[in-house]
């Protein structure tokens, strides 16, 4: 459950920059979620509504973008996004792939009232 | 409504804190290792064997950070060995953050230490998604726990500089294909250093103990 750490950084972050722009209340918050970054979105989703209570993004929606990672296969070349751990190649089948990014996570905007 | 733009990482105050951790490991020349592994895998008995053969074939000294939700079973038996030791409770946290380390760092000694160990909270999810400072990350595998992990668990694997293969005396009591440990691993993470040892007898301690001690002398020599 280290969702509900991921959460309480979101808010914390979300907190920051809702005290510098005087925002009344928060209703929205859009963050991007690696598909490689070992979090769950519905863990999340769950950990900040939890979280939010009695903070400004009480009652927030939070939307929750997905990123993928890249691939390179090492046999044929083929570059290819790739959403799982262990890919196969597109092309050609191979289990040979290279995986970079897909584990970002990122607060990308709110919303303010 | 306005829209306000953020783009900033969620986890920056614990990168930001692992960097101060990373340079503070730095200034003192010391090597950072974070051992992560499922709960009984065997990760204190490694250290039982690993620090006392660091000290004797190498004269390297390392102090040690126990990661545990409760108790101080392991960091005792740390101290039993002779070496500085603070035991850390999270308290149903599943996880060591940055700002734990950096707590924990001022309650061992500045200067004598070539290494820091971070024993790491006992689960195969969550310590993979922060970094606490380390130069290495070492995960362990249990024979017992079985040869599908590196596929169940891939992202702390998929982060792994070295894989030590535990409790390899078991290895003909169960099932367990090492070589399907090996492939799965080095897909995950091409440039693993993968050993095999079983800490309980002392089989394989001596390679991941001269593992450790080049990258110590490493670290030493940087500029």
């Amino acid at each position: 459950m280290h969702e509900a750490s991921i959460a309480q950084s979101i808010l914390d972050i979300v907190a920051r920059h809702a005290d510098g722009a005087r925002a009344g209340r928060v209703t929205r918050v859009t963050v991007t979620v690696g598909a490689l970054a070992a979090v769950v979105p519905e863990c999340l989703r769950f950990a900040f509504e939890a979280l939010a209570r009695g903070t400004c993004a009480e009652r927030a929606a939070l939307d929750i973008r997905e990123c993928e990672g890249r691939g390179a296969c090492r046999a044929c070349g083929a570059e290819f996004p790739v959403k799982e751990f262990l890919p196969v190649c597109e092309r050609c089948g191979s289990p040979d792939v290279g995986v970079s990014g897909g584990d970002a996570l990122t607060v990308d905007s709110m919303d303010i009232e | 409504m306005m829209k306000i733009r953020i783009v900033q990482s969620i986890l920056a105050d614990n990168a930001r804190l692992a960097a101060r951790n990373r340079e503070l490991f730095g200034a003192r020349r010391v090597l950072c290792v974070n051992m992560m592994s499922s709960p009984g895998a065997g990760k204190t008995t490694i250290l039982e064997k690993t620090l006392p053969y660091l000290e004797e074939r190498h004269g390297l000294s390392a102090g040690v950070i126990e990661g545990d939700i409760e108790g101080s079973e392991d960091g005792l038996r740390i101290e039993r060995l002779g070496a500085p030791v603070v035991q850390l409770n999270t308290r149903g946290a599943c996880h060591l953050d940055a700002s734990m380390v950096a707590k924990a760092l001022e309650d061992l000694p500045a200067e004598g230490l070539d290494l820091i160990i971070i024993e790491n909270v006992g689960n195969l999810v969550c310590p993979a998604e922060f970094d606490l400072g380390e130069d290495l990350r070492a995960v362990v595998l249990s024979v017992p726990e079985g040869d599908d992990k590196p596929s169940k668990y891939p992202a702390i694997f998929r982060k792994a500089n070295v894989l030590l293969i535990n409790k390899i005396d078991l290895v003909h009591h169960v099932q367990f294909s090492r070589e399907r440990v090996r492939a799965v691993s080095r897909r995950l993470a091409p440039k693993v250093a993968i050993m095999e040892l079983a800490a309980a007898t002392g089989e394989g301690v001596a390679a991941f103990g001269d593992h450790l001690a080049q990258a110590a002398r490493a670290k030493k020599e940087a500029r």
